[in-house]
């Protein structure tokens, strides 16, 4: 199967500043990619030049079509939750389901009332009546019942209680995903998806920082704790970046074996997480 | 832009019942002065009806068929502010409370859901207010009728005109699509400025006008925008009521709305001039909710 994202020299300016600068990336089908980054990096930018909602430089495909000139075509294809799409207040349920029903081919009514039913939310309330987690739930369960290929996801979660965040990647990993489709999220909590990805994109200063299939990072990336007396040799083989916790230092490397800096401590695979903090910091050192 | 029909033709009803599910005065508003108006039918004083009349009545032409004209025009007159405040609210309504993105993640074209609005406006909810109208007038007919049957002196009031019945309202319902068209580039105006607004939407459609009228006025000592602005505002359903010449008309029965010339706004150019104005300014509408989002 064709590639469902392709970017090649994805550029966006705002206000004069590069928030993208020439990032190429590649999103193959059936995969859970995290697009990863601080604060202004390029992330929802990048998301919104897929989505259609922005005209960019560079080239970009979604379903082999130009999300922002053709973007009604490739809206049939795609859903998305973003933190700044808000339901209305003023919604009722059974009208939310309406509307979605009304307006998109894909939609199966059933599986979003079935979903709906192992919650709280009853069908007559409004939007502004329910909780921040009910509203995430019913936005989850008029997506889940698109039968979409795409699912782009920005900070999801925002502001939900830990309950609510697991069992939105739950269902989503159980209700939705499945070979035929493809996820693309952002967030802040890494750890949270950490478990769910299958391939990660750190992004920083509108620059593809790391792009790496999770599976090849444990190879690539080798997380050292030595003791401090051990710490100068180890510096020798050139870590990216370095912090001390608890009286030892724990160095990342890349493309190191793990037998030969086995000999100088204790070797670990760093987890996502740990390696995004690397990253950035690195970068800045 | 192909898949815009075909939008159009699965979604259309759910995007004008989205509409009267977020803007509810488009449908309450006309049913609570209805409710009122029934209600005032079974006051024991209403419409005078409660004195005894000194003499013999003198009619002349149909007092029942004026009665429902009346009330149509205020009907109307209500709805027309109504539909100025949802115009003003109804693309910056979706930005101030954040939905945009919500509506734009569903495949519904910019283009579907402005000409929604502008349709719901022009032509949908004066159709229902029409439909509002003719009812309750029947409505109220059959109240006034029973309670004043029996009464010799005041029964006559009731005296029913097929012929002037059926011609007020078919001439409400062509006036309806007339001024669909005649108001086509104030409604066009205002969506322009809903999609475009950053802050109130109200201010920002009534003072770019108000500006270039006074400003005309103070720097050129002319009044052509002012003067435009109210010939096409003077052309209403509410106008022509309240003009003495359809007011005569009205109770002369037989002449209702004789002096009203259809072809003749029809034909005029300052109609077409407003309908070219009216696509220039919905494209605009069109675009800006293109590029805008919450931000």
């Amino acid at each position: 199967m064709t590639t469902i994202i392709e970017a090649r020299g994805l550029t966006k300016f705002y206000n004069g500043a590069r928030a993208l600068d020439g990032v190429s990336f590649s999103v193959a089908p059936g995969r859970i990619v995290g697009l990863i980054g601080p604060n202004g990096a390029g992330k929802t930018t990048a998301l919104k030049a897929i989505l259609g909602l922005t005209p960019f430089q560079g080239e970009l495909r979604v379903f082999g079509k130009d999300p922002y000139r053709d973007r009604n075509a490739v809206m049939q294809e795609v859903c998305f939750i973003a933190d700044v799409a808000v339901l209305p207040k003023w919604l009722r349920v059974s009208q939310a389901l309406d509307y979605v029903a009304g307006v998109h081919p894909r939609f199966e009514r059933a599986r979003a009332e079935e979903f709906l039913r192992k919650t709280d939310i009853g069908m007559h309330k409004r939007v502004r009546e329910l909780s921040k987690g009910m509203v995430t739930q019913l936005h989850l369960a008029l997506i889940l019942a698109i039968d979409a290929r795409l699912l782009v996801l920005d900070e999801p979660t925002l502001g939900l209680d830990l309950l609510y965040r697991r069992q939105f990647y739950d269902t989503l990993l159980n209700d939705y995903f499945d070979k035929e489709r493809t996820i693309l999220l952002t967030t802040h909590q890494v750890e949270e998806v950490e478990n769910l990805l299958t391939d990660v994109i750190f992004i920083n200063r509108g620059h593809i920082a790391l792009d790496s299939p999770v599976e090849g990072l444990a190879e690539r990336y080798v997380q050292l704790n030595v003791r401090p007396d051990q710490a100068g040799r180890a510096r020798e083989l050139k870590p990216f970046y370095e912090r001390e916790i608890f009286g030892r230092v724990a160095m990342f490397f890349e493309g190191r074996s793990s037998a030969e800096l086995g000999q100088l401590g204790e070797i670990r695979t760093p987890s996502i997480a740990d390696l995004f903090v690397a990253k950035m910091q690195g970068a800045v050192a | 832009m192909s898949t815009v029909p075909a939008v159009l033709a699965k979604g259309w009803p759910v995007l004008v019942r989205r509409e009267f599910w977020e803007h509810r005065a488009l449908w309450i508003a006309p049913l609570v002065l209805a409710a009122l108006y029934l209600a005032a039918c079974f006051m024991p004083g209403a419409f005078g009806l409660g004195g005894v009349p000194r003499g013999p009545l003198h009619i002349d032409g149909s007092p029942l068929l004026f009665a429902q004209l009346m009330f149509t025009s205020v009907l109307f007159a209500l709805m027309s502010v109504v539909v100025f405040f949802y115009l003003a609210d109804c693309l910056y309504a979706e930005r101030k409370d954040r939905s945009i993105l919500f509506w734009k993640s569903l495949p519904v074209s910019d283009a579907a859901t402005v000409l929604t609005k502008l349709v719901v406006a022009l032509l949908i909810v004066p159709l229902g207010v029409f439909l509002v109208a003719f009812v309750t007038n029947l409505l109220a007919f059959g109240i006034l009728y029973v309670r004043l049957h029996g009464n010799a002196a005041l029964a006559p009031l009731m005296s029913w005109d097929t012929a002037g019945w059926l011609r007020l309202n078919g001439i409400v319902l062509v006036y309806i699509f007339v001024l669909a068209l005649w108001y086509a580039p104030v409604a066009a105006y205002q969506l322009l400025i809903s999609a475009w607004a950053k802050g109130s939407a109200l201010v920002w459609t009534v003072l770019p006008p108000l500006i270039l009228v006074l400003g005309e006025r103070f720097i050129f000592g002319t009044h052509y925008i002012g003067g435009a602005l109210r010939d096409r505002f003077g052309i209403n359903l509410a106008g022509i009521a309240a003009s003495g010449r359809a007011m005569r008309a009205a109770v002369g029965g037989r002449r209702l709305f004789d002096g009203i010339d259809v072809i003749g706004l029809l034909t005029t150019p300052a109609m077409w001039i407003g309908i070219a104005v009216a696509a220039g300014l919905l494209f605009g509408a069109i675009r800006i909710r293109r590029y805008r989002d919450d931000t």
